[in-house]
């Protein structure tokens, strides 16, 4: 199966349902890798909503990314800032996480509120 | 402009020569380059020249595919992610693929038809192939893909401990 070129192996890790790449993870090291490697090439995220408010009671600032991947799968990110922030001037996240299937955010931006999100790459 | 009568003569790896139709190769998006960008008057096309490694035995089983789908649409009809699906091979393909099923080195079979589909750009064999080996892994246990693959694993309870941890993640 890593034998095979790119080409062959993202067609065939293209038409496995999510469960089987996660299985497929666990197989061995250069599986992995391939499954990985695909994941980062091919599925296409795209966020549709953002949402971004201040919890009065708690104190902590959530933060919420509703992505779709591929346009199969959907999905609600839960993000959640510890910090009581004194207001939204300003916050600066890089990587968010790079587990499986997870979106990347070199950087996240926001000025002033909410709406102007300035650069996520 | 293809010509359907015309025969080409195609040599493998292994030093064997298959002459074949036009109608055939015209299915190979490889073939067919080699065929103009080379200019090659006699219709010979040496594959071994230029570094595809397809052996006698694949090749036959290529052209044994191309045969029963000489009449298929060009080009290709090509499907974006969400419109692949792996429940649509025809019967005669899954026949094909069934005889290889009581070889012994099936997976070995498969593997080198994929690769040389692949190599010799045959979109329709390809698709198929791929297929068929999804299909085997879709929806089977660890243990199951490693049989299947012929693989070993060589994590450390460590880690697939921190795999199994990003796979519970991407899940909740």
């Amino acid at each position: 199966f890593v034998r095979l070129s790119r080409n062959a192996s993202e067609k065939i890790l293209s038409i496995l349902d999510d469960k089987s790449l996660q299985q497929l993870r666990e197989v061995c090291k250069s599986v992995k890798q391939v499954v990985d490697s695909s994941i980062l090439n091919t599925r296409k995220t795209r966020i549709n909503k953002f949402e971004l408010f201040e919890d009065g009671d708690s104190g902590e600032t959530k933060l919420f990314l509703h992505y779709v991947i591929n346009e199969r799968d959907h999905s609600l990110w839960k993000i959640f800032l510890n910090t009581a922030l004194p207001s939204f001037k300003s916050i600066y996240l890089s990587v968010i996480n790079t587990a499986f299937g997870a979106t990347i955010f070199l950087l996240l931006y926001l000025h002033n509120c909410i709406q102007h999100i300035s650069t996520i790459m | 402009r293809i010509y359907p009568l015309m025969r080409v003569t195609l040599t493998t790896s292994d030093g064997a020569s298959v002459t074949v139709s036009r109608q055939l190769t015209k299915h190979s998006g490889f073939i067919e380059k080699a065929i103009t960008d080379m200019a090659v008057d006699d219709n010979a096309v040496p594959l071994s020249a230029v570094a595809v490694d397809v052996d006698d035995a694949t090749l036959k089983l290529v052209i044994e595919w191309l045969t029963e789908h000489r009449d298929d649409a060009l080009p290709y009809p090509e499907k974006t992610d969400e419109e692949r699906r792996a429940d649509d091979i025809p019967a005669w393909d899954q026949a094909f693929v069934q005889k290889w099923d009581t070889k012994e080195d099936q997976q070995q079979t498969l593997y080198a038809v994929i690769t040389a589909a692949d190599k010799l750009d045959i979109k329709g064999l390809l698709d198929m192939t791929c297929k068929t080996l999804a299909n085997k892994i879709n929806g089977k246990t660890v243990e199951e893909m490693r049989e299947i693959l012929q693989l070993e694993c060589d994590f450390t309870e460590e880690e697939l401990a921190e795999i199994r941890k990003e796979n519970a993640w991407c899940e909740n």
